[in-house]
């Protein structure tokens, strides 16, 4: 799972976690949970009391590893990485590539890219028609200058650029685009999201297809906004009726979809 | 359970490609300084968030075919300006017309050029940096033509460079990777040339270029040319100016084809000075990048020496 902070990552696994362990849906079922199980514990738990997650520490252990159930039978020995966006967004605006998260990607077998619709650069150029500013503004102004201050699709781009060099494989690398908050937006499907808000992003992974096989979905993890929204949240019921999901197309799917398409 | 487990984490496709490039911490490592409470040893980023050194631009070279594309023009002839609003659609609309964004190894550093043209910067005005000496370089872009995907190097020099040339010296001596550049576009100043006061100078400038340039001998045989009208708006804004555009582009479009017998002439108004027009050119621009008629520099299949490659190169 890789994304900026504050993208969703963390929600997302605290839901699907808490999906897993109700018997009463369909889909994954935990069989067998090696280690530690309390951090996805943790964030299920405050997800089902309508709290925000909260962003992952950078050297907090986000993994887990267990055996789950799929619903034709099989079970899959799943590694699922939450490292935090603070080291994505080391590596793209502090040019840090944490060890932590190479070793990461070059072991993974699928990613989930995380963007989200609540917060997007778009890059939008200046209009407004008056004299030009001059050399010593412009010198001002780039000195303010961070890539902080990048469009996210550039952004997004150089973080792809550098995780595909390093991830060793003959075959196209399946990544799941995961648009977070997907509650919020009206009137697109996932999919017409990607080309009209990050277009730059679509055009990357249309034309690198021999690289990477990709699928966008957008989610609503939380089910809506917290803490303003928890109450109607909460009045919806379990996690599992709280929670959706869409695939790129629009069509309602439940919030395991992604996960699945990664694992087909 | 063990019996039934497919293992997700361990599918068989990990194994190391022996017959693919080198990791890039093989190649790559000099400029990293670790900080004190990093652990082990840092693996360098494959992209770059400002300008690419030659030696660097090499290594993209070596790793997959690519054109090289030399922006030729005097200082504040636009040819920032040109690659910050082809990178600032292609951001925005993931394409030019026709051609698409692939990716690019330097998305942060055109990020940093199109900073000042941004409402984010706090500017009124777009604005582009003007390219210093110690900031000249190169900007990688990957574009997609149908279905065929080009790998880019294009040049990001100061104007200086081109002064230097124009002035006195032998363009293979100030470009020393003349040879292995596969197209040129010759920046023609239109703002220059809608000032009476700087119109001829301006003129004379391209055709001296241009006569250096055809009187090289690493200029490649196949290299094409391209001669661009930049700040096109402003000519035609002006019957004066356009008249003689008219007549010059014929005699500069004569100069360039004794390099390139099929070389054209177009016009660019990257960022029209009136912000209710829209930009043009920008599409025969991208077109221009991904034409075919050169084949791509295709490196060999197993790695040459470092040294042995950057000779080619340059």
């Amino acid at each position: 799972m890789v994304g900026f902070p504050e993208t969703g990552k963390s929600t997302l696994l605290g839901a699907l976690w808490a999906m897993i362990e109700d018997p009463a849906v369909p889909g994954l079922q935990e069989e067998f949970v090696s280690g530690d199980r309390s951090y996805v514990q943790g964030l299920a738990e405050k997800l089902l009391r309508g709290e925000a997650v909260g962003r992952t520490h950078t050297d907090a252990d986000g993994s887990f590893e267990a055996v789950i159930g799929l619903p034709d039978g099989e079970s899959v020995r799943l590694t699922i990485a939450d490292r935090s966006g603070e080291q994505v967004r080391e590596l793209v605006e502090e040019r840090l590539w944490l060890p932590e998260l190479v070793s990461i990607v070059e072991a993974a077998s699928g990613l989930m890219l995380f963007v989200t619709a609540l917060d997007l650069n778009p890059g939008l150029p200046t209009h407004v028609s008056s004299s030009g500013a001059g050399e010593e503004a412009s010198r001002a102004a780039l000195a303010d200058y961070s890539h902080r201050d990048a469009a996210t699709a550039a952004k997004v781009l150089d973080l792809l650029e550098n995780v595909l060099e390093i991830v060793s494989r003959s075959d196209p690398l399946p990544l799941v685009v995961v648009i977070s908050a997907f509650d919020v937006v009206t009137g697109l499907s996932p999919g017409d999201w990607l080309a009209t808000r990050l277009p730059a992003l679509q055009t990357f992974l249309e034309a690198n297809d021999e690289r990477l096989i990709h699928s966008v979905f957008g989610v609503s993890a939380q089910g809506g906004t917290f803490p303003n929204q928890a109450e109607e949240v909460l009045a919806r019921g379990d996690m599992h009726d709280r929670c959706r999901a869409w695939d790129a197309s629009g069509g309602e799917v439940t919030l395991i979809d992604p996960l699945l398409w990664l694992l087909r | 359970v063990e019996g039934q487990v497919r293992d997700a984490q361990d599918g068989g496709e990990h194994e190391a490609d022996d017959a693919q490039d080198p990791r890039p911490g093989e190649e790559f490592d000099e400029e990293h300084v670790p900080t004190p409470d990093e652990p082990g040893p840092q693996t360098p980023l494959t992209s770059v968030d400002d300008f690419l050194e030659l030696a660097e631009a090499d290594r993209i070279a070596r790793r997959r075919g690519l054109r090289v594309v030399l922006l030729a023009g005097e200082i504040g002839t636009g040819k920032t300006t040109a690659l910050v609003a082809l990178w600032q659609q292609l951001i925005a609309h993931g394409s030019v017309g026709v051609i698409k964004l692939a990716g690019s190894l330097s998305a942060l550093a055109f990020e940093r050029r199109a900073y000042l043209s941004r409402s984010v910067s706090g500017m009124d005005t777009p604005e582009t940096e003007r390219t210093l000496d110690a900031e000249s370089g190169w900007l990688h872009l990957r574009l997609r033509s149908k279905d065929r995907v080009v790998e880019l190097l294009l040049s990001d020099l100061t104007g200086e460079v081109f002064k230097r040339i124009r002035e006195a010296e032998d363009a293979d001596a100030v470009l020393p990777f003349l040879g292995r550049v596969d197209l040129i576009f010759v920046a023609v100043d239109g703002e220059a040339l809608a000032d009476r006061g700087r119109r001829q100078f301006a003129l004379a400038s391209s055709r001296r270029l241009l006569s250096k340039l055809g009187e090289s001998q690493a200029v490649s045989g196949r290299c094409q040319v391209r001669v661009v009208l930049t700040k096109a708006d402003l000519v035609h804004g002006n019957n004066d100016a356009a008249d003689r555009w008219a007549g010059a582009s014929e005699d500069l479009l004569a100069r360039a084809r004794l390099i390139d017998p099929q070389a054209e002439v177009f016009e660019l108004a990257a960022r029209p000075a009136d912000p209710e027009v829209e930009a043009s050119g920008l599409e025969r621009f991208a077109a221009s990048l991904v034409a075919p008629g050169v084949e791509p520099f295709e490196p060999p299949a197993k790695m040459a020496p470092s040294s042995r490659i950057i000779g080619r190169f340059q």
